[in-house]
């Protein structure tokens, strides 16, 4: 959807100028999940209208609402994302409640922002997408990964490390972000993404990242990273498709500066395959 | 057709074939401690999602469903709900 019909900018328009847009992610809504308990009755309730009045129902599905609060039409996502079907919808419900045209209730902002985080901590963005386009390859799947200040400060040299010294970045601190290079997959349970058990059996095999002093210069450091990842982690959750390691070589930069704050990190895949199909990743910490 | 014009006629594709491999091996080379951070910085830029992958963006999302069920009522307009899995504006989906 997001790469079909919510890319394209004639339906765009539509919701802009005619409706009142939301997404809402089934993790948050089922039982357990984050949304209050009115925000899952809501949902709940549109959902059972579509049921009881026979119309397209499902987990993922676009909906249609009346300004009165009652469901009047529905797609399931499978045909909404055939082309020209979800434009076709959205004017036949302009046409339908004779809709007035006008601006965007909600002023259009970033949907993936940086999560909020302490001053101290360092906020990594990762991006990572096949090198091919196409189906799944159409955006690339992004992360952000918030690193304490005890984490970042061992990326920091000992203190009698002169440049040309190595040593090995502590796993711990590399796993929580290299635990990410994978590409975009079917993933149901965000939450769930990196975890052994969960419905993608997401494990690191191996991981080493190792590092080199560049330069220094009192509380500034230049340091070279290099290494490898290797992950499992299943493309579709729950299904035996044990094929689909992730394999990565990457080279990075961590630079600290005279004020010995947090640093600057850039991490980049060098060369990096899962199951047979490339793909490549961007991590950079934000300033 | 000869040999000889055979590879005259090709010998323009075969040199720029050449030359893209070699600049793909160029590539392949490692990259030295000096031109390290402009190496970097040059890939991550590249990686970045353009703006043609964010035209999601581009929509005045509601918050949640019923911030744009008392909008819709305020306002008379239809609310259009999309419920997915994952996490649609991450791109994990």
């Amino acid at each position: 959807m997001r790469a079909g019909p919510l890319s394209d900018k004639k339906v765009i328009r539509l919701l802009n100028a005619y409706f009142v847009p939301v997404y809402v992610s089934n993790e948050e809504y089922r039982d357990g999940g984050a949304a209050p308990p009115e925000e899952r009755k809501a949902y709940t309730r549109i959902y059972h209208e579509a049921i009881q009045q026979k119309r397209h129902n499902g987990t993922v599905c676009v909906y249609l609402v009346a300004p009165d609060g009652k469901g009047f039409d529905s797609l399931v996502v499978s045909k909404a994302a055939e082309p020209g079907q979800l434009q076709k919808m959205l004017k036949a419900a302009v046409a339908r409640l004779k809709t007035k045209e006008g601006k965007p209730l909600i002023k259009p902002t970033p949907q993936a922002p940086p999560p909020k985080a302490e001053k101290n901590e360092l906020v990594l963005h990762l991006v990572s997408r096949y090198d091919h386009r196409g189906s799944w390859a159409e955006f690339p799947a992004e992360n952000y990964i918030v690193l304490k200040q005890p984490d970042w400060e061992k990326l920091w040299p000992s203190e009698d490390a002169k440049p040309g010294a190595t040593w090995d970045i502590d796993k711990e601190v590399a796993v929580q972000f290299l635990t990410y290079f994978f590409p975009q997959t079917e993933m149901c349970d965000f939450a769930l993404a990196t975890r052994a058990d969960g419905p993608y059996k997401h494990k690191v095999e191996q991981l080493a990242l190792h590092a080199k002093l560049l330069a220094r210069d009192g509380k500034s450091a230049r340091i070279r990273l290099e290494g490898t990842v290797k992950l499992k982690h299943k493309f579709y959750p729950g299904r035996d498709d044990s094929s689909r390691d992730a394999n990565s070589t990457v080279i990075g930069i961590v630079e600290f500066d005279a004020s010995g704050k947090k640093p600057s990190l850039r991490l980049i895949t060098n060369q990096a395959i899962y199951g047979d199909q490339k793909f490549s990743v961007a991590l950079r910490s934000l300033p | 057709m000869k040999s000889s014009q055979v590879l005259r006629f090709f010998s323009p594709l075969l040199m720029v074939l050449g030359l893209a491999r070699t600049a793909a091996w160029a590539e392949e080379k490692p990259v030295t401690d000096a031109d390290l951070a402009r190496w970097i910085d040059k890939r991550v830029q590249e990686r970045q999602p353009p703006a043609a992958d964010k035209r999601f963006d581009e929509i005045g999302w509601a918050h949640d469903i019923r911030t744009a069920l008392a909008l819709a009522k305020e306002h008379d307009r239809p609310v259009f709900l999309f419920t997915h899995d994952g996490r649609i504006n991450m791109g994990r989906c």
